[in-house]
């Protein structure tokens, strides 16, 4: 029996595809767990082989179990992942998260994760119906920064965190359904 | 549930999503249970197990958060591989008794039969019957010709469950990260 994507809604942009993740996108993962790219999801060491299975095996059976998840973004043409992004809510944290990872640096700089974020925000409150949706983000996370900013998102300042003892900025994100 | 919002079930479209997902597991039945896809409500019964004593030879007791970890990978194998863990109930009631995983975590060498049980569901072999079908599942349908479980040695109950099954210890066998962690290897049903 194959792994499959039963369920899981599968979006497109101009450029992606926005699928839930798959076996064959683990390597992708954990390469990025070892690179000095996830330092701001991961804090100081690159992630031990178990915790970063765990981390991966999180994001998926969030699917099964919340209805929704991050996907993870491919170029038209090609199914191989270079980020991911969604909606998604970890256990404890205060409310629902829209997060995203570029994954490969190949993607980086040409509005890529932009473009799939913003699908991912779309299908949080349009499809399912989010009224509202914030990111963590570290404040030294400049690349992060300036993805929420381009989103539309702006500083909540009031919000509660997940881990009060981490310095976190929250962004609240516009909902692209409602009032401007 | 209300002190913890963010174990609600999913509701709206997601709901739907859950329910086409869940619909995609395969269910397995024995004359007393129902093996089913795990969901949100189910979540506290797998705390219950893995942050108490009672989760002491699978890693526990731990913290919420992190069973919270264990269930969602746990899960993921149905989306990843095809395979992953079951919530097991009665089916005269209803009752959630427990979860049976048929799992491969990273580092481990090959996937694994596991049986975790509610207290309450202890002692009338209900873990043996809901692991006799995931066993036959898993050579059957999935075409398996080896299955294994790992259990610490100091879990009696869990070899006792091994033994019942007919699984033999084999003991020139070790895992490469726990070496004290005993590997029961299930015979193949000879329909299969």
């Amino acid at each position: 029996m194959s792994a499959h994507l039963a369920g899981t809604p599968i979006l497109e942009t101009e450029r992606l595809v926005l699928r839930a993740p798959q076996m064959a996108d683990w390597p992708r993962w954990l390469a990025f767990t070892q690179d000095a790219r996830s330092a701001f999801i991961r804090g100081g060491t690159p992630m031990e082989l178990g915790k970063a299975w765990r981390a991966f095996g999180h994001v998926v059976g969030m699917w099964a179990l919340r209805g929704y998840g991050s996907f993870v973004f491919c170029l038209r043409g090609s199914d191989d992942a270079l980020g991911m992004t969604g909606p998604w809510h970890p256990m404890e944290w205060p409310e629902r998260e829209l997060g995203w990872t570029v994954w490969q640096r190949a993607a980086e700089g040409k509005g890529l994760a932009f473009e799939a974020a913003k699908a991912a925000r779309d299908f949080a409150f349009l499809s399912l119906g989010w009224d509202t949706a914030v990111s963590y983000i570290d404040p030294e996370n400049a690349r992060s920064i300036a993805l929420a900013e381009r989103l539309g998102a702006v500083l909540d300042n009031d919000a509660a965190v997940p881990h009060p003892d981490e310095p976190t900025l929250v962004y609240r994100h516009p909902n692209p359904g409602g009032p401007a | 549930m209300t002190d913890r919002p963010w174990e609600s079930p999913p509701t709206g479209a997601a709901r739907e999503i859950a329910a086409e997902i869940a619909a995609a597991v395969p269910e397995l039945k024995t004359p007393r249970l129902r093996l089913r896809a795990p969901r949100m409500k189910d979540f506290d019964a797998f705390a219950e197990i893995l942050t108490t004593a009672r989760g002491i030879h699978v890693g526990g007791p731990m913290p919420r958060e992190t069973a919270w970890l264990e269930f969602t990978e746990a899960v993921s194998g149905w989306l990843l591989r095809g395979y992953g863990m079951w919530s097991v109930e009665r089916r005269a009631d209803g009752a959630l008794l427990g979860f049976l995983p048929l799992h491969h975590e990273a580092g481990d060498p090959e996937p694994e039969l596991g049986y975790l049980f509610l207290a309450s569901a202890e002692g009338q072999g209900y873990a043996t019957e809901a692991a006799e079908a995931a066993r036959d599942f898993a050579f059957g349908r999935l075409g398996w010709s080896r299955l294994i479980s790992y259990i610490a040695p100091e879990n009696a109950r869990s070899i006792a469950v091994a033994e019942r099954l007919g699984a033999k210890r084999a003991d020139d066998e070790r895992h490469p990260l726990d070496a004290d962690l005993l590997i029961f290897r299930h015979p193949k049903p000879e329909s299969s």
